[in-house]
């Protein structure tokens, strides 16, 4: 029975995302038709555009990394029951970091400045996610809100170093000088934008599953997110975990906003991110707080996007936002179906205890009732 | 008195996932009688008068009221028919006043009254019920006691003839308890039929008319008060007679010097005030210390200080003569202290982990569970299988979540986390509260185990029957203070029950 549950629950938790981005095509599609273009064509150049060919398909893990790794991030700290909304303005904070050393410490030498250079972005981004987190943890303060009104602080202070510090004289777009070739990060299959970025992406992935499935911190940040309360009594030093995993989070973002820099536009313009870091949240909660199911979701937002700019070379009178609407609705029918989900198996339980009740259960017989989980304990 | 009953419960039958908490349930509330619904925590009492107030509908069975059948669907539908409900937790509104509460109750329905006419109105209906509350006050003012008598008055205004009452003397001193008796008393002298629900025998036998004892959602029977005896009671709500049996106090260990010292200990209340005034004890080891004193009197306060969640406003505590101020959970517990917290589901466990997850929550850390921060499944699933089936917890494999066992068992995976530590001292608060007869046993006889082999427990409890028979020492709070300390061979549910209401001690 156990086994069973387990996996029926497991499985859920493949299949309605798995369902939810099906029909979110498919709506998507009777959208066109309304709008009176063709679907099918629509489709076609999102698919060539996203996944048609090597350039394609590196178009696409290049935008899929921003979002993945700010999602990771988001993860983590949502395990925990800390809502990080603000991986966007972490984001940004990295890449102003990872920027900057890359322009004033040009002599370090290749495999080193890389490496100072994104580890500069992602101390930036955890002591961005730090200043929620010390608020949270110490006073109480809703990270939500903290965080959210850092991204402005953070976007703001990126834009006045772009157009004040660092603007160059006759640029007509806010942003900074190249970064050294010797910081730019290498181009790993020629002739395709697959940078090495990708690399650092996958095996963040790895590390993340491994920090959130299989060691103790992933452990207590189950135990906070799911009862604070309870975890503290058990001993769990629940203000310390919560710096802890905000930080953590801040940190995937950062490190999110140093690979943009380095491995796709080798410097830093002002509005890079197009809400990479706010998307990154959607992709979380579709991922199921699971590593490995949030790199899927990013790369569906990574190919969406990627797939939209096929829309607008096509001219159809597609707008490329339908992108957008794509994926809201993914994640509108994710929610949708873990509520269904939740309720059939609670009417489901309620029968069979009413049916048992005409036999009364043999002694040892275990009394327990399934209940839906999550990867991470949590109740979405 | 009619032959027609106000109230028929024909057949009623309510399931959720993995309980049926009324199953074909056939009862009959007659006008003027007060009815008491007995049975231990968990029989499906209070399940069974949401079902009559509209709360939630009933699976089968069908409810009659003046002989026609009731579609009852919502607390609305209730109203109408004239069926009033004062649940555990009472629903006043606290900022405003005892009369304008009142005034609001009745809003929606025929009676049209002005906050002016509420306090007439209110005062009229106490003085004829002999309930003793100020129209005037703000009810966030009032006692415990006070409030329950504002929502009666709610009831009574609205021209309740059908009175549901869930465990109204679980709040209340025995005194207040006497005195609610009497205003019951003569509602139903005026006609009203009261269901009244409770889990003590002691406390239905004085009032009521009939018993109908409730026992895992079944109606086991329906007896005239008369001619009940705690005794037939005990053994329609249990199942079987429990035989408390005179245990021999491990003698050898009271020569020790106390493991527990506590002395002058203040913490502060969450709403401004102390909930803990200046309280002191000691407890030796292999000696339980009962806490008695109704609900709401600084027991979890206490509980949580001892235990490190809460810090101490001021007072010492020491362990072993080691000082304890004002630590943390994680420091307490490696001095050897375990707690057994009030609210399973709040504090104990994370329902949305699983059980083995929960059990190695506090030891994680440690070796063979972790190595370096690495989780190691395989030693983890080997702990908790062996408290599985040290502690008899009912579950089909560690992997299950915590939140889809049973109450008692949820309770039984606290307590194999906490004493499998090999505690020196156990803080047990409210340890078999929601628990049945069974598991409620296997609860105590763990928390005795400890004890014979040398822990200070403290043990926290309502249930005076409970305390009497566990503890070796009894102390009472009353209002946070220590208002006395007797020794369980010599007390008297009586006497704990004046030192309760705040007596002085003799």
């Amino acid at each position: 029975m156990n086994w069973q549950l387990r996996t029926r629950a497991a499985g859920l938790n493949v299949v309605i995302p798995l369902v939810a981005v099906a029909l979110a095509l498919v709506s998507v599609a009777l959208l066109l038709v309304v709008a009176g273009s063709n679907p099918f064509d629509a489709y076609r150049d999102m698919w060539n555009a996203a996944l048609g060919d090597r350039f394609a398909l590196s178009t696409t893990v290049t935008k899929t990394m921003p979002r993945l790794l700010a999602a990771l991030g988001i993860a983590l700290a949502l395990r925990a029951g800390l809502w990080n909304i603000g991986a966007e303005g972490q984001l940004y904070i990295g890449a102003l970091a990872t920027t900057a050393v890359a322009l004033h410490l040009p002599d370090l030498g290749t495999p080193l400045l890389i490496a100072t250079s994104l580890g500069a972005g992602t101390l930036a981004g955890a002591g961005w996610a730090l200043i929620p987190g010390v608020l949270r943890a110490k006073r109480g303060v809703s990270e939500v809100i903290t965080s959210l009104m850092l991204v402005y602080i953070g976007i703001q202070l990126t834009n006045y170093v772009l157009e004040g510090p660092w603007s160059e004289p006759g640029s007509t777009f806010p942003s900074s000088p190249y970064v050294p070739t010797g910081a730019s990060l290498p181009i790993i299959v020629s002739g395709t934008l697959l940078n090495a970025g990708a690399l650092v992406g996958l095996a963040l992935v790895v590390l993340a599953w491994f920090l959130m499935s299989r060691s103790t911190f992933g452990l207590r940040l189950n135990a906070i997110g799911g009862n604070e309360r309870a975890a503290g009594v058990a001993g769990v030093r629940v203000p310390l975990l919560i710096v802890l995993a905000m930080t953590a989070s801040g940190a995937f973002a950062g490190l999110a906003g140093g690979l943009e820099v380095l491995g796709v536009r080798g410097r830093l313009v002002e509005g890079f991110s197009p809400g990479y870091g706010f998307e990154a949240i959607a992709i979380a909660l579709l991922g199921r707080l699971n590593a490995f199911g949030i790199l899927g979701a990013a790369l569906l937002f990574g190919a969406l996007d990627a797939g939209s700019a096929g829309l607008q070379t096509a001219a159809q009178g597609v707008p490329a936002s339908i992108s957008q609407v794509a994926e809201g609705l993914a994640v509108t029918y994710v929610l949708i179906g873990l509520g269904l989900a939740s309720i059939l198996q609670r009417r489901r339980s309620a029968r069979a205890a009413l049916k048992e009740a005409t036999h009364q259960p043999a002694a040892g017989e275990p009394d327990v009732l399934p209940v839906m989980p999550t990867e991470s304990g949590r109740e979405l | 008195m009619s032959s027609v009953p106000l109230v028929r419960l024909e057949g009623v039958t309510k399931a959720y996932p993995g309980v049926v908490a009324n199953d074909d349930v056939t009862l009959e509330l007659r006008a003027g009688e007060i009815h008491a619904l007995l049975g231990e925590n968990g029989a499906g009492k209070t399940t069974l008068m949401g079902t009559l107030y509209g709360l939630h509908r009933p699976d089968a069975g069908s409810i009659i009221v003046d002989g026609r059948e009731a579609g009852i669907h919502s607390p609305r539908d209730a109203l109408a028919l004239g069926i009033g409900y004062v649940q555990q937790h009472f629903s006043l509104i606290p900022t405003l006043t005892v009369a304008e509460n009142v005034v609001l109750a009745l809003r929606g329905s025929d009676s049209k009254l002005s906050v002016r006419g509420g306090n007439a109105r209110v005062r009229e209906l106490a003085a004829t019920y002999e309930l003793d509350v100020d129209p005037t006050a703000r009810v966030e003012d009032l006692s415990v006691g006070q409030q329950q008598r504002a929502e009666l008055l709610k009831a009574l205004a609205r021209e309740t003839r059908i009175l549901l009452l869930d465990e109204p003397s679980a709040v209340l001193t025995p005194q207040e308890s006497e005195g609610l008796g009497v205003v019951l008393r003569r509602l139903a002298e005026n006609g009203v039929g009261i269901f009244l629900v409770s889990h003590k025998f002691s406390e239905v036998l004085g009032i009521s008319d009939r018993i109908s004892v409730l026992r895992r959602g079944r109606l086991v029977g329906t007896l005239d008060a008369a001619s009940a005896s705690r005794a037939t009671l005990a053994e329609m709500m249990v199942g079987e007679l429990r035989a408390v049996e005179a245990r021999p106090v491990p003698a050898a260990h009271h020569d020790a010097s106390p493991r527990l010292e506590v002395s002058d200990l203040w913490v502060a209340a969450e709403r401004g005030g102390f909930a803990v005034k200046g309280v002191g004890f000691t407890v030796n080891p292999g000696e339980v210390l009962g806490v008695a004193g109704v609900e709401g009197n600084g027991q979890v306060e206490l509980t949580e200080a001892l235990a490190g969640v809460r810090r101490p406003a001021g007072g010492t505590i020491r362990v072993d003569g080691q000082p304890l101020g004002g630590r943390s959970p994680r420091r307490t517990r490696r001095l050897g202290i375990t707690h057994i917290p009030a609210d399973r589901h709040q504090s104990g466990l994370v329902a949305s982990m699983s059980v083995e997850d929960n059990l190695v929550l506090p030891v994680a850390d440690q070796s063979p569970y972790s190595v370096g921060r690495v989780l190691r499944r395989g030693a983890i699933r080997k702990l908790a299988r062996r408290l599985i089936s040290e502690f008899d917890i009912r579950v089909p494999g560690s992997g299950v979540l915590a939140g889809a066992l049973s109450g008692g068992n949820q309770q039984k995976l606290i307590l194999a986390r906490e004493l499998s530590r090999r505690p020196s001292v156990i803080i047990a608060c409210y340890p078999t509260r929601g628990l049945d007869f069974g598991a409620t046993e296997a609860v105590q006889q763990a928390i005795l185990d400890h004890r014979d082999e040398g822990a200070a427990i403290v043990y926290v409890s309502v249930d005076l029957d409970e305390l009497l028979s566990l503890s070796d020492r009894i102390i009472v709070l009353h209002h946070g203070a220590l208002q006395g300390e007797v020794s369980a061979a010599v007390a008297t549910p009586e006497q704990l029950g004046l030192l309760m209401g705040g007596a002085a001690a003799a």
